[in-house]
């Protein structure tokens, strides 16, 4: 005889059924009363209102979002401003020249370049460990749980995506509240796409340049860009890679805890645990990461910038941007913008001879007189701009968050076949239409 | 006269008389409380209609409204 | 327990008002935002910010349904949910102030602190605080006994 005729059902079915037999003839010895209106109960119908709910929500991410990038602001100027002094200090002090221009460049620029991020991350967190804390993230998941349903996505998904329009790396570190392992590294690798803040001066510049009077219209349209391929990738990797589709879906079981109020003590434990771990995991590999670039971008020792390493690469990958109509200095400056988006700018000014800090309108006069891009181009490396991956702290940031060199390799991989077919796109197209 | 948890309208209640899927899914229902005999209401549906809102045990609980298909209960007053 | 949770008449009136001031404010700035090219239209003290202005925009809508729905209880969490939010706001703007300030001292620029501490939102609080002290008091009074929330 086997356990199931015994029972008379599943074994698990009988056991939580006995458990909760024995909950209940206890409880009704002990309590009794009937359910009383709570504070939760009121809260929900604003928060959770059929019309209101959504908008609630909008409204609440956009303050986190305020509060994470406006407020931590001082601190990374702080940051930025100490390590380039400290270079300053040191490169001063140090005779070699290669080892000052080592110390000041890459050691302490590295090191800010890592440093900065922490304010905006350990804000983050403690907004977020807020909202988790007072039990609305939850309710969050809940409400927008069927706006993402339809690509593979979940409610949960949600925040760290909008995260990603300040700053990608919050925004990967933001998926450990999805319990889910595949719909966590499904909202990881295309949180990429996300435009971050990082790269509108890039389209700042180039639509400045060479849109003319469609230049807030070639902006906007990255943003609108960025969201349909988001989306529009998650459906597909979705469909189409095994692990994602392999297996029943994860059911979306999910407590709407008593809202409470967020204690001090556990909010800030929270903070620090999240942003200790991205200063000791993903900051090793930014550091390194920034030092590599710095000393192929420096060598061979003493010559011009785009005689060094790395313009010799981009020289040498320039015929594979030929079809994009982009041109070695285009190149560089997409290989550049691995390091940073930031930097992308930068090196335009350097190239045109104009020092890093040049005007951006100096830049966008010299992009137009030497005729870097034409309107179609200039639109298509916006593109491209958009979304190969942001930059080294967000490879940095996804190894750490995947644990897997496979995943991490995927989504620098894809975003690179993607931009360059979606620019070949806008080039091949545009073309056809007669535009250039 | 047995319905789906999933047909419940907000406001309505019913006493659970069992539970259909497997593996996954089902177990975590079974954890969460959703056993034989006991009561659940639907609370409310989100602003999209779904998931739903439950109130079972004195908790309340977020369903998917598939995952709700496979719970049958006998609608009470 | 419900009935204790009505609104006065008093105060559904004064929530109407604060909403209406949170519509109107949160109107001009969404407009203005989304119009740049049309110059100094709004006042001066009044920020041109399409996401800013959506929220005082919603912050708006939840007082203005804590009055219309004021004979029923919902009415108290749409009003608490309102303060809430007004005091979020609130806070966050005075925040970015202070950040804005920090900011002029370590980067050495000049910090236009008019603009940032006369964002209505944070003058907003003042009037929010009657209804925000007031709805909070009645709600914290109905704190769950230790009974099965279960019928």
């Amino acid at each position: 005889m086997s356990v199931r005729e015994v029972l008379g059902e599943e074994p698990e079915v009988a056991m939580a059924e006995e458990r909760y037999r024995v909950i209940g003839e206890i409880l009704s010895r002990v309590f009794r009363g009937a359910r009383p209106l709570t504070l939760s109960d009121l809260l929900d119908k604003a928060f959770l209102n059929r019309y209101l709910g959504i908008p609630i929500f909008l409204t609440l991410w956009w303050a986190l979002f305020r509060f994470t990038f406006d407020v931590s602001a001082p601190l990374s100027d702080l940051i930025d401003i100490s390590f380039s002094r400290l270079g300053e200090f040191a490169s001063s002090i140090i005779g070699n020249e290669w080892w000052s221009a080592f110390v000041s460049d890459a050691i302490c620029g590295g090191l800010g370049g890592v440093l900065v991020f922490i304010p905006p991350i350990f804000f983050l967190f403690l907004g977020l460990a807020l909202l988790e804390d007072s039990g609305y993230l939850a309710r969050a998941a809940f409400v927008v749980d069927k706006i993402l349903r339809p690509f593979g996505l979940q409610g949960r998904s949600f925040i760290p995506l909008l995260l990603g329009f300040g700053c990608n790396i919050p925004g990967v570190m933001a998926t450990r509240t999805i319990p889910s392992e595949r719909d966590r590294i499904l909202t990881i690798c295309v949180n990429p796409l996300i435009t971050c803040s990082a790269r509108l001066p890039v389209y700042v510049l180039i639509a400045g340049a060479v849109l003319g009077a469609y230049a807030p219209m070639g902006v906007f349209t990255m943003y609108l860009l960025s969201i349909v391929l988001a989306l529009l990738m998650a459906l597909i990797f979705k469909a189409l890679i095994p692990y994602f589709r392999k297996g029943r879906r994860a059911p979306f079981i999910l407590e709407l805890p008593d809202y409470a109020r967020p204690t001090l003590r556990s909010t800030l434990t929270h903070m620090y645990e999240r942003g200790i771990l991205f200063l000791k995991k993903a900051g090793t590999i930014i550091f390194l990461g920034i030092i590599v670039v710095w000393l192929l971008s420096s060598h061979p020792w003493g010559a011009p910038l785009d005689q060094s390493y790395i313009a010799t690469l981009g020289k040498w990958l320039e015929p594979l941007f030929r079809p994009l109509g982009f041109d070695w200095r285009g190149a560089v400056a997409l290989l550049f913008g691995f390091i940073a988006k930031e930097i992308v700018v930068g090196t335009f000014a350097v190239f045109f001879g104009l020092g890093e800090e040049a005007e951006i309108e100096e830049v966008q006069r010299s992009i137009v007189e030497l005729g870097v891009f034409t309107p179609l181009t200039g639109f298509a490396f916006m593109a491209f701009t958009l979304i190969y991956i942001p930059c080294l702290a967000t490879i940095g940031i996804i190894y750490r968050e995947t644990n897997s060199v496979k995943w991490t390799l995927f989504t620098v991989i894809y975003g690179l076949i993607l931009a360059y077919l979606i620019a070949l796109l806008i080039v091949v197209i545009g073309g056809l239409m007669g535009l250039g | 006269m047995e319905r789906r948890l999933s047909e419940l309208n907000p406001g309505e209640s019913g006493i659970i008389s069992r539970i259909e899927g497997r593996g996954e899914e089902r177990r975590k229902l079974l954890d969460m409380g959703l056993v034989r005999g006991t009561r659940i209401t639907v609370v409310r549906r989100a602003p999209l209609g779904d998931p739903i809102e439950l109130l079972v045990k004195g908790y309340n609980l977020s369903l998917r409204l598939d995952e709700a298909e496979g719970v049958y209960v006998k609608p009470v007053e | 327990m419900a009935e204790a949770l009505r609104l006065n008449r008093g105060i559904a009136i004064y929530a109407a008002f604060i909403g209406v001031l949170y519509l109107i404010i949160g109107l001009i700035e969404f407009l203005s935002g989304l119009t740049p090219h049309l110059g100094e239209l709004p006042p001066g003290w009044i920020p041109r910010d399409i996401f800013g202005g959506l929220s005082a925009i919603v912050i708006g809508l939840l007082y203005i349904a804590s009055t219309t729905s004021w004979r029923r209880y919902e009415s108290m969490g749409y009003l608490l949910v309102a303060t809430l939010l007004s005091a979020i706001f609130a806070v966050l703007y005075l925040l970015i102030a202070g950040a804005n300030g920090l900011d002029s001292l370590i980067v050495g620029e000049g910090w236009s602190w008019m603009e940032d501490v006369s964002r209505p939102e944070i003058w907003l609080l003042l009037p929010s605080l009657p209804p925000l002290i007031l709805s909070w008091r009645m709600a914290m009074r109905l704190k769950p006994e230790a009974a099965p929330r279960e019928a």
